[in-house]
């Protein structure tokens, strides 16, 4: 294979991954609640400049991770804390906005205390590019894919086999027969919030060593992951999954043969086709109206 | 001054029977919600559809009113085929309507919620607004006192300026009627107006249907309150599981054994009791 | 003109007058005309009472913005569509009349109506493509445009000068520049006017029509209200609105960059908006003052400046979810209801 499509390729999953991740636990909030949480790309900016910070006191990598999840699993916590209590007193709008300024606080929280400048943190293997197909890739790309398959497997089985998993996927399609069949519903919406959070510091962490992060890098991914979200089909697991992969590679692939300058313009331009033919994405199930 | 062709206006004076259902059925991708449907509605009379829950009335009432469109069939307003019309385009051509599930503006007055149904009879151009010339602002007084009248009509005495959450559910549904005539219709569908109400405010509505039937209203009536049902009709329709099952005077069909199969099945002896008038 | 006549003494005698909560908002246009003239006159005083230029020059970035929060508010307030890409429609202003002004040499006074009639153009096309899509994937449509043509300016050097801009010719009435404060009294005339059409809109049977989209779309249909056509329009004016402004700030400051088109500009928008009390047009006005000071009121603290903006936003939410202005109201009608008790 061609070394350079080797390169767009391996950068495309990487990307691919952390859009996939994100837009996975933004798709199991808004299965949870029925709001768009745009603060969600924050965990990843949460998970790689958590561990950044961590690891320049001195603290051992595997710690500095672990601490970062941590953060970012307690501020999807508080999140979903202020979500209920908004979403009960005034509507799914309000929400979305709270979720705005929760992501603008986040972010300047970070700005605030550890400033604009990039970090990186280091392999977890080696930084040595190793050979495959043609041209060369990156351990950490393996790690990557390895982690991000690790997880969705593990989410995957989780949903179909445990308990918990499976009250949540009868949450997610209809909360009120769930409410009566003795499901808590609100554990639910703090378990989506949960997981997203650590779905996204976990994306921050391990693509971390290959994507600079910085206190506004989680605002683009965000945004993107929501693309991927909708494009895949809003509501849908594995269409968010796939709509993030496939996003990924797109950008990676424009970036490559078509023009670099046009990379972010990808997503977009790809939402606003997809809601030019197919309103519902590509999973997506069709919304109806009840009079 | 209802905005008709003149051709359709013309034709108004000639037929007796406004509306015209001929075959309409409806389905929604799975097994046909409404089949077959046919049946005619008499100027100024006032028709009740009635039938146990999930007969499909509110689907009729739906596509009576352009929000659905049927499947098969078609509606004729005088003789002319609405099945594609839209629903403020109905509304264009005289038919008004009110809603189960009250659908009533929660952030504008009572005297706007009213004229929300003036709409047609006013400037509603933007630039028109803005501008406030001087006979938009003509056409804005008569239709506030237009409007007061109205919720006078319809026996609400409130002040007009506060929102509506300050009524009651009672005072919300003459509310609905009240927006609905608002419109110069000359067909009125009521989507149960008597749900929730006691015997007192059903008897209101009784004789506010009356009332509106003197003055060559057309008046169509989903309801499950029989007695309101008996006392007001001049023909009913009664449908069961999407079809037609029988049609004609409180009398004819109170003694028809299927309609009180389709009753008794659900409800028991008791109904049957209450259906005779 | 009216086919039935409703006579009071047919009416039903028993229905009891309806227990009415106190406290109920009562719209009272005397009212607000009253706060209108007050407003207008303080801001009248302003440059004699503070003429220093850097001031003023402030005082003008609110005037542009609260007429931008007003045509977004106008937008979100009613139909409840949520831009949120409203930025782009303001650079996209600015951009069309600073090269119909280089490029064709035409003179200001025609290539800012022209550069409203583009971006209204624009805003219909936008519209008509997306408005049939509910509630949030319009708010994502939005966001991809603006993004897009953010991108697209920010790359695009014939068009826009590439990423660090380009000059715009600025206005001059009778070969002279209006200056800071001559400016000031433009933005001035501008804003009162947009603030009595929006006013006027919003009462008329037009402005009905509107708000009855967020509560009983369904009902207006049935009432013979064309809401498709109407959430088209009111986008459309409030594309207008801002477009204007952009063209009229790109003539002011001499200069515009892609990063009038960005994303957080339109954060910034609906955060004014949000804050003011969405639907209402004194609370924009207000919400445009808060948004636009606040960053020269930290401007010793710049780094927390993103800090305590979202914590205003997030107050806001979680304390006053109807926004100041609103809230305000409401407290005052309560306070004077109990006091006529």
């Amino acid at each position: 294979m061609d070394a350079a499509l080797v390169q767009f390729l391996s950068s495309g999953i990487t990307e691919g991954a952390r859009y996939a991740l994100v837009a996975l636990g933004f798709t199991l909030i808004y299965n949870a609640s029925g709001a768009i949480n745009f603060a969600q790309g924050e965990s990843i900016m949460l998970g790689g400049m958590m561990t950044a910070v961590l690891l320049g006191i001195g603290m051992p990598y595997s710690a500095a991770i672990m601490c970062a999840v941590l953060v970012a699993l307690v501020t999807s916590v508080v999140l979903q804390k202020l979500a209920v209590h908004t979403l009960n007193k005034s509507g799914v709008l309000t929400v979305i906005i709270l979720t705005v300024a929760f992501g603008m606080i986040l972010r300047g929280f970070v700005q605030a205390f550890w400033g604009t400048a990039t970090r990186s943190l280091p392999p977890f293997t080696s930084a040595d590019p190793l050979r495959f197909l043609g041209g060369t890739i990156l351990p950490q790309t393996l790690w990557v894919i390895a982690v991000t398959t690790i997880v969705l497997l593990a989410l995957g089985w989780f949903f179909r086999y445990s308990r918990v998993g499976r009250a949540f996927l009868a949450a997610a399609s209809n909360a009120e027969t769930a409410q009566l069949m003795g499901i808590n519903v609100r554990f639910i919406l703090l378990l989506a919030f949960v997981i997203a959070g650590f779905l996204g510091s976990v994306a921050g962490v391990v693509t971390g060593p290959i994507t600079y992060t910085s206190y506004d890098a989680g605002m683009m991914v965000g945004l993107k992951a929501i693309i991927a979200a909708i494009v895949g089909g809003m509501g849908s697991v594995p269409g968010a999954v796939v709509g993030g992969l496939l996003l990924g590679l797109a950008e990676a692939l424009t970036a490559g043969y078509i023009s670099s300058q046009y990379k972010d313009a990808v997503p977009f331009l790809i939402v606003v086709l997809v809601f030019l033919v197919r309103p519902n994405g590509f999973f997506g199930r069709p919304h109806l109206e009840r009079v | 001054m209802i905005l008709v062709s003149g051709k359709k206006a013309a034709q108004q004076h000639h037929t007796a029977s406004i509306v015209q259902v001929d075959g309409l059925g409806k389905k929604f991708g799975g097994p046909p919600v409404l089949s077959d449907i046919s049946f005619k509605l008499q100027r100024g009379q006032v028709h009740s559809i009635i039938g146990p829950n999930g007969a499909g009335k509110t689907t009729l009432l739906n596509i009576l009113t352009g929000i659905y469109k049927p499947t098969t069939g078609r509606v004729l307003l005088h003789g002319n085929d609405m099945s594609a019309l839209e629903p403020h385009q109905l509304a264009a051509c005289g038919v008004s309507r009110t809603f189960q599930n009250l659908k009533v503006c929660f952030n504008m007055s009572v005297q706007e919620n009213v004229l929300l149904g003036r709409h047609l009879h006013l400037q509603t151009g933007f630039l028109a607004g803005i501008l406030r010339l001087p006979s938009m602002q003509k056409n804005e007084e008569e239709a506030h006192t237009l409007a007061r009248e109205l919720l006078e009509f319809v026996g609400l005495r409130v002040d007009a300026a506060l929102r509506p959450d300050a009524l009651s559910y009672g005072a919300l549904k003459r509310l609905e009627i009240a927006r609905a005539l608002a419109c110069d219709p000359q067909l009125l569908l009521l989507d149960e107006p008597a749900a929730g109400l006691n015997p007192q405010e059903t008897m209101e509505i009784k004789k506010l249907i009356e009332r509106l039937a003197e003055q060559s209203v057309t008046v169509v009536l989903v309801e499950h309150d029989m007695k309101l049902v008996m006392g007001v009709s001049d023909n009913i329709v009664v449908m069961n599981y999407g079809q037609k099952i029988a049609e004609g005077s409180p009398e004819t069909v109170a003694q028809n054994p299927d309609v009180i199969a389709a009753y008794l099945g659900a409800h028991g002896k008791q109904e049957k009791a209450e259906v005779t008038p | 003109m009216n086919n039935l006549k409703f006579k009071a003494n047919d009416t039903p005698k028993a229905a009891p007058a309806q227990v009415v909560a106190a406290g109920g908002i009562r719209h009272n246009s005397r009212r607000w005309m009253i706060v209108l003239a007050v407003f207008v006159a303080l801001a009248a005083l302003l440059p004699f009472v503070v003429p220093n230029p850097f001031y003023i020059a402030i005082a003008n970035s609110v005037l542009i913005n609260a007429v931008v929060a007003v045509s977004l508010t106008l937008l979100l307030g009613t139909t409840g569509q949520l831009s949120l890409g409203h930025a782009a429609f303001y650079a996209l202003g600015a951009y069309v009349s600073a090269n119909l002004a280089t490029s064709l040499g035409l003179p200001v006074y025609l290539t800012v109506p022209l550069a409203v009639v583009g971006v209204s153009v624009f805003g219909w096309a936008i519209a008509r493509l997306f408005l049939r899509l509910s509630g949030y994937y319009l708010a994502v449509a939005t966001l991809g445009v603006g993004l897009l043509l953010s991108i697209v300016l920010r790359n695009e050097q014939q068009l826009s000068g590439g990423p660090d801009g380009m000059p715009v010719e600025a206005l001059q009435v009778f070969g002279i520049s209006p200056g800071e404060s001559g400016w000031y009294w433009i933005f001035l005339v501008v804003l009162v006017a947009v603030i009595i059409a929006a006013k006027n809109l919003l009462r008329s049977p037009a402005g009905r029509a509107l708000r009855s989209l967020h509560d009983a779309e369904i009902a207006a249909k049935t009432s013979g209200i064309d809401t498709q056509a109407y959430k088209v329009k009111v986008f459309v004016f409030s594309c207008g609105l801002v477009g204007l402004m952009g063209a009229l700030y790109g003539h002011y400051s001499g200069f515009i960059t892609p990063a009038a088109a960005s994303f957080v500009r339109s954060v910034e928008y609906v955060m004014m908006v949000v804050v003011g009390g969405i639907g209402s047009v004194p609370g924009a006005v207000v919400g445009a003052g808060i948004v636009t000071l606040l960053p020269h009121a930290l401007a010793s603290m710049e780094h927390y400046e993103i800090l305590i903006i979202g914590c205003i936003l997030l107050f806001t939410i979680l304390f006053m979810p109807k926004g100041l202005v609103p809230t305000l109201h409401h407290l005052l009608n309560r306070i004077k209801n109990r006091g006529q008790k």
